[in-house]
């Protein structure tokens, strides 16, 4: 092509740029995945995210689950346990800044999985609550 | 004028004397609320620097989740330092946070703590601990306890609205600039607060 140079400048910049836009949930989401699986996860499960989601764990003489704070009802907002305070939805589909911050979500998966379960997550078990979450 | 009528009104003036005399007495807290033109100056801590300073924006929000953002000034360096040392177990939660983050709030926080050059609430807070250790709550500070302990915990603890004196922001609406003037307190389900 006579012009090739000219076009795949252009094309490449538009593509990088429409990249960078796909800050939504499930773009974000999907990154986090791929790092997982190459971390080592085998394939997610959002039945088992679903699963996990509600289960109680005793951890400091108290019962603990994601629940407790983010409520079963994700398209609901939750309260935190101790101070009071309202925690937006999980769900993208009503809270649009939901799961669109890579360090945002590691930052709460280390703080909240030592919380409730008394250890970090596991690769496959952030893998399996994302694809769960995924689905709101 | 008669000197029996220059008597009364001498007894009238006295008897207003003393009445004014008792009225002004009535509000006193040990720490001398009053002393310093109180009521000229409601907001001290929204005039007082730490909210200017450039890594407020961060720890406003990085110690603004779950709670409310509260001011440095309300505790001293130790108390700050032994908090910031043990964010895995933060009054039973956990608040890690990574060392880029946690370090520019540390400075801010030892800029800004009770000290007698910070400011009006910080002088007080920090002379209210005398020589004995400071605790981790606001809450339990000396100052803080003058300060609220004619409220009964119907308004406040036992309170479904409220539920802890730690959410300063249930009653002070204004809380979040500072502001933590009495006249300005609305106690959720009761209204305003009067002494």
């Amino acid at each position: 092509m006579k012009y090739r140079r000219l076009v795949i400048f252009p094309t490449c910049l538009s593509l990088l740029l429409l990249s960078s836009l796909n800050a939504n949930a499930t773009g974000v989401i999907d990154q986090l995945l791929e790092i997982y699986s190459n971390q080592g996860a085998g394939s997610f499960s959002a039945k088992h995210g679903r699963t996990a989601w509600s289960q109680t764990h005793h951890v400091k003489g108290q019962q603990r689950a994601c629940s407790s704070c983010h409520s079963n009802e994700l398209t609901k907002a939750g309260r935190h346990k101790i101070t009071g305070k309202i925690i937006k939805p999980m769900a993208s589909s009503v809270n649009s800044e939901r799961l669109t911050d890579r360090k945002k979500i590691e930052k709460w998966f280390k703080r909240n999985c030592k919380w409730t379960l008394g250890r970090e997550c596991t690769a496959q078990e952030k893998g399996n609550y994302l694809l769960y979450l995924k689905q709101f | 004028m008669s000197k029996s009528s220059f008597t009364a009104l001498l007894i009238i003036a006295m008897t207003l004397f003393f009445i004014a005399m008792v009225i002004a007495d009535s509000d006193q807290y040990q720490y001398k609320e009053h002393e310093y033109g109180e009521h000229e100056e409601h907001d001290r801590f929204a005039r007082s620097h730490y909210m200017n300073d450039v890594h407020y924006a961060l720890y406003a929000s990085e110690c603004g989740e779950c709670h409310m953002a509260y001011p440095p000034a309300m505790l001293p360096a130790l108390s700050w330092q032994t908090i910031m040392r043990n964010l895995d177990d933060h009054f039973g939660d956990n608040a890690e946070l990574e060392a880029n983050i946690s370090q520019p709030i540390d400075l801010f926080l030892v800029t800004h703590v009770a000290g007698e050059n910070s400011g009006y609430y910080g002088r007080r807070w920090w002379r209210s601990t005398g020589d004995s250790r400071p605790p981790l709550r606001i809450t339990e500070t000396n100052y803080f306890r003058a300060q609220h302990h004619e409220i009964p915990a119907k308004l406040a603890e036992d309170n479904p609205e409220v539920g802890s004196l730690s959410r300063c922001d249930a009653c002070h609406a204004n809380a979040d600039k500072g502001n933590f003037d009495e006249h300005q307190v609305q106690i959720p389900g009761y209204g305003r607060w009067d002494d």
